[in-house]
């Protein structure tokens, strides 16, 4: 049996650095991937504590869905503001260790003098083995005594899909224009549409605010000022 | 002892990791490395990049890989269900039906929404 | 210490649900908050499996699974807040949003 608590040693040691690395790292893609390696080696403890079913729930959900969206959010947004978790708040830094001290002491306190007891249950091993396995086993007790929580689970699965489509739902023009006025460059010395040099004498008179030139169907957008130019429905947009 | 029937996958992971680390540490040592500025522009002859690379791909992928996550969840769950199914019988089919059907309600939304549209 | 017992996995769970405290407290950008809630969230998980394991019980291992599901739908609520957030704002750090504040 030691090489049991052997095994565990060396996973639970991984993944207590794995951990502390997501905390530490300054660059958050490397915590991502530290994270992956925590939630890696607890998926390998769960299978020691005879969850097998859930160590492969637990890397299918966390490592293969839930990271890559992380992952996925972490490319989407600006990089450069990123803030340092190193340098400055010393403060903050002291009392989020304390804390963590005192609840460590105040958790190792409570597991070295209480005891849980309890009335062990009907799974045992050879119980499990007797009906086909973790997974059979988690069939049966999931769907004969569990009916309210799953249609809960259903229902928060629901809202979630609402809520993810309300949240990252196409963004309104003017959201849309505002931060192309805050990323891109405007040079109002070549207004969009011109194809070819001509002389500005040449341009027929504007008509409200628009006009064609002859070469296509492209508007030429006319403004005095940046601000102007960018309230124009431009970069693909038609204003609805 | 059922944790002697992984041994398998653990001397795999074992091997893999030795075989990795070892590979990479040999080419760091033994690789020439001598680093000129003009070698560690990203772009040897190009001009450098100024925008923040913000937009590398379009947030349409972003909505795609959410539902993933919610129906990997509901994959999931019927996973135990599919494999209990006999033992299960009229009652576990009832439940699995109200349980798709509910994230069913979520497609046809997504549907109706257009979410599932590729624009 | 020859025999894996419960205080083992008990005490890997409260360092990882207290790692995961001491990120949400001192990191400021709103993904690694997020990653560090995964993370105590997950610690709370390895309680349940191995009180599963313990008592030959399987109500552990079937709550981690619900947990496990209530963590998806965190993570994609919580990850299109930041994602509004940052197309808002333009950033992810915790101290700019102060809007519900002032």
């Amino acid at each position: 049996m030691a090489i049991e608590v052997l095994i565990f040693y060396l996973l639970a040691g991984v993944a207590i650095a794995a951990a502390a690395g997501v905390v530490l790292a300054r660059n958050p893609v490397h915590s991502a991937v530290s994270l992956v390696l925590s939630f890696i080696n607890v998926a390998a403890i769960y299978v020691v504590l005879r969850a097998e079913f859930l160590a492969v729930a637990q890397i299918i959900v966390y490592t293969g869905a839930i990271i890559v969206l992380v992952l996925f959010v972490l490319m989407l947004v600006q990089q450069q503001d990123l803030p340092e978790f190193h340098g400055g708040r010393p403060l903050r830094r002291a009392v989020g260790f304390l804390l963590g001290l005192a609840l460590l002491a105040e958790v190792a306190a409570a597991i070295l003098t209480r005891s849980l007891r309890g009335a062990p249950g009907s799974w045992t091993p050879e119980a499990v083995a007797a009906v086909g396995g973790n997974i059979q086993a988690i069939g049966r007790e999931l769907y004969s005594a569990y009916m309210l929580p799953i249609q809960a689970t259903a229902l928060l699965l629901l809202a979630a899909t609402i809520g993810a489509l309300f949240l990252a739902r196409p963004e309104l023009v003017e959201e849309r224009l505002a931060v192309a006025r805050r990323l891109f460059t405007i040079s109002l010395a070549h207004p969009r549409g011109v194809d070819t040099l001509q002389p500005v004498a040449e341009l027929p008179a504007p008509q409200d605010g628009q006009l064609k030139p002859a070469g296509g169907d492209r508007s030429l957008v006319m403004a005095r000022t940046a601000e102007e130019f960018t309230e124009q429905p431009a970069w693909g947009e038609s204003r609805r | 002892m059922s944790l002697a029937s992984y041994a398998v996958i653990g001397l795999l992971l074992i091997t893999a990791t030795i075989m990795g680390t070892t590979l990479l540490l040999v080419g760091r040592f033994v690789r020439p490395s001598r680093p000129t500025p003009a070698k560690l522009q990203p772009y040897e002859s190009g001009v450098p990049d100024v925008n923040p690379p913000r937009a590398r791909f379009t947030p349409r992928f972003y909505l795609v890989a959410l539902l993933f996550v919610i129906f990997d969840v509901e994959a999931i769950f019927l996973y135990p269900w599919a494999v209990a199914f006999d033992a299960l019988a009229l009652y576990g089919y009832v439940q699995a039906a109200l349980f798709v059907g509910l994230l069913l309600v979520g497609l046809l939304y997504e549907w109706k929404k257009g979410a599932l549209e590729w624009v | 210490m020859s025999e894996l017992t419960t205080a083992h996995f008990l005490f890997l769970s409260a360092a990882l649900f207290i790692i995961g405290m001491v990120g949400v407290l001192t990191r400021r950008n709103v993904l690694i908050i997020f990653m560090c809630v995964e993370l105590m969230l997950n610690a709370v998980n390895v309680t349940f499996i191995g009180f599963a394991w313990e008592q030959n019980a399987l109500t552990g291992q079937i709550f981690a699974l619900f947990v496990i599901a209530v963590a998806a739908a965190e993570a994609v609520i919580g990850l299109g807040i930041v994602m509004a957030l940052s197309r808002r704002l333009d950033t992810v750090d915790i101290d700019e949003v102060r809007q519900l504040r002032e």
